[in-house]
């Protein structure tokens, strides 16, 4: 039997120990915030509730490795310069847009403001307003703030795959019941807040009083507590509802495309266009015959089956299709970037979405330097057009005269500075079904 | 229960914790209890099946033991051979069997029937083991076990119940015909041996394997370079994982005061394939050495017949892994390189490569072998040599994880000669010491995949 008291090894243990689990987890702080996932500061807008705290810089190397870095206004990218002839665009889309995994000058965004400056020979500031986990209902929230905040002359909106699946909790009722503001979404508490940050919201409305404010302020300041919470819960979360497209009756129609286009232009004040961002995901053998039943399968010679259903080229097709001929009806202007993106694919051999560093691997996944330049070069001659002819404002009346004659008006809960209340509500309402 | 399951460390803390406070005679009735436990907590029903196997063999090497004819103890011998690789036969080879006949007398319009026979966990190492055990006996080389507890805690033995490394009864019985004791000392240098084996699966191997298996998903999507990259990941993946598990069950082991032999000794830094078997999965090559390839004359009995006893035991050995044909044709490569070192040497003794170029053709060698093995299937497997020769083009990922256990494998294994563990040796005496075990811990913390893969060797 050993001589030592269970006591006496404890004691001798946490002499042993503390020193090197000090050093270690400084070390590893150091590491986690450089390469992996930085603390990531927030303040409170008026406009747009939480956003990153303006000046600060974001380390995200969980896919690709980006360095976000947050201008005055909290957004991504340079500041608004303060005065003189620029022309202002502010570009709306979910993670797709704001591209943690490349550094500032790689996402289309910045790749935009430079080919739209040496096309229009003037300075030209394209904002990039991008938010993890929004979706197309979420832009009706944020159009008139930003609106407000930034006076564009153009908004551009991103979409993607995501953004018109009514799989999900969300947008169906948004679409269906006809824009109810009534009921803003619970996703508006996470598209108020940047990518990575809904679990640490989840804990938030869930750790109370001194214990959560001890434990918010903790994550704000460490990334080993915040990245290992989020690892966490991660880890402990409950397989819950998986917003994954398996039909194309998954995808809104062309006619609620259409009525929600229309709604947005009614809302709008200024010109609006959109892009669709289509990746190409690589085309894989899935690992089960399980392959996607379709109900329509237009094109899919040029758009088979990739190896998961959420990451489909078919259904990427179908939304794109669909986008575009609902933005065609009502005049508004539109690109598909799936040609392009597919143009250099096939001259360079490498896929424009997807890192080496995630465990799919080039080929799945957001868009990567490359494919962010594919998207700049592909949209820059729109986008110049719109700005310099004046047909975006041509377009935009056209838009809103069709809603008007079609009564589809601008919802009436929509207004400036509503997405605060909404992110309240919808913070409520996320952490009760996610106790439930 | 796998080894990195929260199911496991509930398991383990009561086991220990009850193990603590346990009067030293209970000690082998509690750690035999948490070994069928153990293996019961896979599949209850083949708790029979061990129990069948502990019970016949333990009786028949008595048998064995105590009749005098030699005609009684063969015969003895041989109802312990055709039970247990009955058992293994019909459990893990019905399947493939059944299949490959029904593929040959298709045109005789003949069938045999597919029972869809499910593979017990483990089944290949505790009937290896109980084999081994009554063969000892017979052979004279060991005296059969008294007590049935005794044995019955050889074969269930829960650290290395499911994927070895593979015992010797005359390894594990005399230690637990001692007191078992409790000691700080055997808990904290088995702690530090299963942390080893911790990072080498959860932290290397798993990180592997999302990369190893989508390329083998398609491997003529990739770039050469890529599908290169791949193949050094599998051969890191396997032995991260397999040789982690081992350091797991001898790191569990030790905190019980039982010693259980090394499985791996740096295979990759071996100069030859011959030294490459000597130091991979040491404890089923010995096996098969001593209770195969010995048998069948080994290479007394000239040129001719030590190839061909070569060639039978790899492919037996192949087969062992799996009932599949690929693991035929790598067992039966891997015979093949033995021969052909084994007569290079012979006929050429005094030429000798320098070291780093004998490593590296040995390397390059297995590395391409494990390509049948891991492959799915053939058309995948050429797939890959077709990339491998550089005869296609293809999407690049140079996946990090690949680079972190390139560079880690020979800074670990350079220090090992063979026969030595190959286990991260985390010294607890040092600052520095302490500082590498915690930063291990925070590595499989934050750097370990949020799934987890199954161990590789669970399969076989």
């Amino acid at each position: 039997m050993d001589d030592r008291s269970t006591g006496g090894v404890l004691a001798g243990l946490v002499r042993r120990w503390t020193g090197p689990i000090f050093f270690s987890l400084a070390l590893f702080e150091m590491v986690i915030r450089a390469f992996v996932y930085s603390p990531r500061p927030q303040v409170p807008d008026p406009l747009l509730g939480q956003v990153p705290t303006p000046g600060s810089t974001w380390v995200n190397g969980k896919e690709g490795l980006g360095r976000i870095h947050w201008s005055r206004e909290g957004i991504r990218g340079r500041d608004l310069p303060a005065a003189g002839e620029v022309k202002r665009v502010v570009v709306m889309g979910d993670s797709f847009c704001l591209a943690e995994g490349v550094s500032d000058q790689q996402t289309f965004c910045a790749g935009l403001e430079r080919e739209l400056s040496r096309r229009l020979g003037r300075d030209v500031w394209v904002g990039n307003c991008g938010r993890s986990s929004l979706d197309a209902a979420d832009y009706m929230y944020l159009l008139p703030a930003y609106e407000r905040k930034f006076h564009p002359d153009l908004i551009l909106i991103a979409f993607s795959l995501s953004d018109f699946r009514i799989v999900d909790h969300h947008l169906l009722p948004g679409i269906m019941a006809q824009f109810d503001c009534d009921a803003p979404s619970a996703q508006a508490l996470t598209c108020l807040s940047s990518g990575g940050t809904r679990g640490q919201h989840a804990v938030d409305a869930t750790v109370r009083g001194t214990l959560g404010r001890f434990g918010h302020a903790f994550v704000d300041q460490s990334s080993l507590a915040l990245y290992g919470g989020a690892r966490l819960y991660a880890k402990l979360r409950k397989a819950t509802h998986e917003a994954r497209i398996n039909r194309d009756d998954q995808i809104a129609t062309a006619g609620q495309m259409e009525r929600y286009l229309a709604a947005l232009a009614a809302l709008s004040k200024t010109p609006i266009a959109c892009v669709y961002l289509r990746p190409w995901n690589l085309v894989l053998p899935a690992t089960k015959p399980a392959a996607p039943a379709t109900t329509a399968r237009p094109g899919m010679d040029d758009a088979p089956p990739s190896m998961r259903g959420s990451l489909n080229n078919h259904f990427d097709l179908v939304t794109a299709a669909r986008l575009q001929e609902a933005a065609g009806r009502l005049g508004i202007p539109f690109l598909d970037t799936g040609p392009a993106m597919r143009r250099q694919f096939e001259r360079t051999g490498q896929p424009g979405a997807g890192f080496p560093n995630t465990f799919d691997g080039p080929g799945f996944g957001h868009l990567n330097p490359a494919g962010h330049a594919v998207v700049a070069r592909a949209t820059a001659p729109l986008l110049a057009r719109l700005l310099t002819d004046g047909s975006g404002f041509h377009r935009l009346r056209v838009a809103q005269a069709w809603a008007k004659a079609a009564g589809v008006s601008a919802p009436a809960g929509v207004r400036v500075g509503a997405s605060s209340a909404a992110a309240l509500s919808g913070a409520r309402r996320l952490a009760s079904g996610l106790s439930r | 229960m796998s080894f990195t399951s929260i199911s496991f460390a509930v398991f383990f803390a009561i086991l220990i914790t009850l193990y603590r406070i346990a009067p030293v005679s209970a000690r082998k009735g509690l750690l035999l209890a948490a070994g069928l436990f153990f293996y019961g907590y896979w599949d209850y029903r083949f708790l029979a099946l061990m129990g069948a196997c502990i019970v016949a063999d333990y009786f028949l090497a008595l048998r064995i033991y105590q009749v005098e004819s030699p005609r009684q103890k063969r015969g003895h011998m041989a109802a312990s051979a055709v039970l247990n690789l009955g058992l293994l036969g019909f459990f893990k080879y019905y399947n493939f069997f059944a299949a490959s006949a029904n593929t040959m007398l298709a045109t005789l319009g003949l069938h045999v029937p597919n029972l869809n026979v499910i593979l017990p966990v483990g089944i290949s190492f505790f009937t290896f083991e109980s084999m081994s055990y009554t063969l000892d006996v017979y052979r004279g080389r060991l005296e059969p076990c008294q007590r049935l507890l005794d044995f019955a805690l050889f074969i269930a033995f829960f650290p290395r119940l499911v994927a070895g490394p593979i015992i010797r009864a005359s390894h594990f019985l005399p230690q637990i015909q001692r007191p078992l004791l409790f000691q700080w000392s055997s808990i904290q240098a088995g702690s530090m041996i299963f942390l080893s084996g911790l990072v080498k699966k959860v932290l290397l191997a798993d990180n592997l394997a999302p990369f190893v298996d989508q390329v083998y998903r398609a491997p003529q999507v990739y770039h050469p370079l890529t599908v290169w990259l791949a193949t050094a990941a599998y051969a890191l993946q396997i032995y991260y994982d397999f040789s982690g598990y081992s350091d797991m069950a001898v790191g569990l082991a030790r905190m019980f005061g039982i010693e259980l032999p090394i499985n791996f000794s740096a295979p990759y830094a071996a100069r030859n394939i011959t030294e490459f078997w000597r130091r991979w999965h040491i404890s089923l090559s010995t096996w098969l050495r001593d209770y195969l390839y010995i048998s069948l004359g080994g290479n007394r009995k000239g040129a001719a017949r030590t190839f061909v006893n070569l060639m039978v035991t790899m492919v037996l050995g192949g087969l062992w892994h799996g009932a599949n044909w690929n693991f035929i044709v790598w067992g039966g490569l891997h015979g093949l390189g033995l021969a052909a070192h084994k007569w290079c040497t012979a006929r050429f003794p005094r030429i000798a490569l320098p070291a780093l170029a004998a490593r590296g053709l040995t390397v390059l060698f297995v590395l391409l072998l494990w390509i049948p093995f891991r492959a799915p299937d053939w058309t995948t497997a050429s797939a890959m040599f077709h990339q491998l020769l550089w005869l296609g083009h293809g999407v690049y990922w140079l996946y990090p994880w690949a680079f972190v256990a390139m560079a880690v494998c020979p800074v670990s294994g350079i220090r090992h000669r063979a026969g030595e563990p190959d286990f991260f040796l985390f010294s607890t005496e040092t600052f520095w010491g302490r500082t590498q075990v915690a930063l291990s811990v925070m590595s499989l913390l934050y750097l370990s995949p949020l799934n987890l893969s199954p161990f590789v060797y669970f399969q076989f």
